[in-house]
């Protein structure tokens, strides 16, 4: 009896798996295909010789001055301190200094954000969903530190 | 006598254990419930924008806290959920309180808790679809988790979290007056954990047939008013025992929170399982689960 319990609603977990597993499956599928299409693109442009010289140079004008800078904002339980590297006008590095308020969960999905910020060079990015007021403190000391190293 | 004041030494120990050992996840693992249930929302959201699912901690937290419930049943719910230990320290105080004042109990009819039970499955599908709908925002105002999760962290809720606060309230109340109001009618994860399978050795189940007649003891002290299944006898046994009127309650084990209360007042020694007993032996694996999720929880968070 304790079996056929199990059994029954195993049948119904094993489903769900099967139908989350294939869609993720089609949707890994999905997204390397899109990569590869974007990578041709890429590709293309870099033969015909135009676009290299527009991917160089993406920030003009507003200049940071090297070094390290410390920034922080409110996150969920108190305030996060981060130290941001700036080196030839790029953020090189972003190291959380302080974030003892946070929850622990919480914090490593709201870590995500730091490589957004690494990778567009830029503050406007999505707050990680779920961890919305860890992830808008992170982005904001992030914000307040770049404040300071501005010339 | 001696016998007397060995029982009431067992029941001071027992109590002491389960406070300690509900405790330690209150203050180490405050938001791992709300933790799972994101799992589950950013699950939705990436299928609705047809995105593959990562691996986030959420999700991890999820996962790992859905096999131990295959394991184990829901002694997350039972012991180690944050929300559920506040339910029920809200609900021992009104009841000690009732009891000075000599009041009578309120509580809710068992025949409406078999009604009221699908709330939760309509809370969770109701806030999943929000997800895929990509109106994730509205549950951050609206959820209580928010605001007990701030007050947990010693700060204040959110302007922005006003109409949570008022549900908070709200439950908070219902909480003082029937025992797992949450838990049992709208909590999303519970519904969640509530359709896992549970593996075999971990379900309870009884022989009917051993039951005292018209005992009702462990439906009273069931926090969800479950009717615990005859595991011995298929569906049409329960036919052969007219002696022992139907009791009235929730039949799905599913509802168990695996607390082990039953097991314990059951004066036919009828409620078993493998990993819920009585006794000291039922405290050892009380502390054996904690230990286990503990560690499991630690290395999905950190």
């Amino acid at each position: 009896m304790k079996t056929k319990i199990f059994l029954i609603s195993m049948i119904n977990l094993l489903i769900i798996i099967g139908a989350v597993g294939l869609y993720q499956a089609a949707a890994v599928h999905k997204a390397d295909a899109e990569k590869i299409v974007a990578l041709e693109k890429k590709i293309e442009k870099l033969k015909s010789g135009t676009g290299s010289k527009a991917d160089g140079g993406g920030s003009k004008g507003s200049a940071y001055k090297d070094g390290s800078y410390e920034g922080s904002a409110k996150g969920f339980g108190g305030n996060i301190v981060v130290r941001v590297t700036v080196k030839n006008d790029k953020i090189e590095k972003i190291d959380l200094v302080d974030a003892s308020k946070e929850d622990g969960s919480y914090l490593a999905s709201a870590k995500g954000v730091i490589n957004s910020i690494l990778d567009k060079q830029s503050t406007d990015v999505d707050t990680v969903s779920g961890a919305t007021f860890t992830s808008t403190g992170i982005i904001n000391a992030v914000i307040s530190a770049l404040e300071k190293a501005a010339k | 006598m001696n016998m007397n004041k060995n029982i009431k030494d067992f029941k001071n120990i027992s109590f002491l254990v389960k406070v300690i050992v509900r405790g330690l996840f209150f203050f180490i693992f405050p938001a791992a419930y709300s933790s799972a249930f994101s799992g589950a929302k950013y699950a939705v959201s990436r299928i609705s924008s047809g995105e593959p699912i990562e691996l986030n901690p959420f999700v991890m937290i999820l996962i790992g806290l859905l096999a131990f419930t295959i394991l184990f049943g829901r002694y997350f719910c039972g012991f180690a959920c944050a929300f559920g230990t506040y339910g029920d320290v809200l609900y021992e105080i009104s009841v000690r309180v009732r009891k000075k004042f000599k009041k009578k109990p309120f509580a809710f009819s068992i025949e409406s808790g078999l009604w009221l039970k699908y709330g939760k499955y309509i809370c969770a599908v109701a806030l999943l679809a929000l997800c895929y709908f990509g109106k994730e925002s509205i549950i951050g105002k609206i959820s209580p988790w928010t605001v007990f999760s701030r007050l947990e962290a010693l700060s204040l809720p959110d302007k922005g979290n006003i109409i949570g606060v008022f549900i908070f309230l709200a439950l908070s109340i219902l909480m003082l007056f029937e025992k797992r109001f949450f838990c049992r009618f709208l909590c999303p994860m519970g519904a969640i954990f509530a359709i896992m399978p549970v593996f075999p050795p971990s379900q309870l189940g009884r022989n009917r047939s051993r039951c005292f007649g018209k005992c009702k003891q462990c439906i009273n002290v069931c926090p969800a008013n479950i009717t615990i299944t005859d595991t011995t006898c298929d569906e049409n046994g329960e036919a052969d025992i007219p002696e022992i009127p139907i009791q009235l309650g929730d039949s799905s084990m599913g509802e168990c929170f695996a607390c082990g209360k039953c097991v314990e007042s059951c004066p036919a020694n009828n409620i078993k399982s493998v990993t819920i007993l009585k006794e000291y032996k039922g405290l050892m694996w009380i502390v054996i689960k904690g230990a286990v999720l503990a560690v499991l929880l630690y290395f999905l968070m950190f």
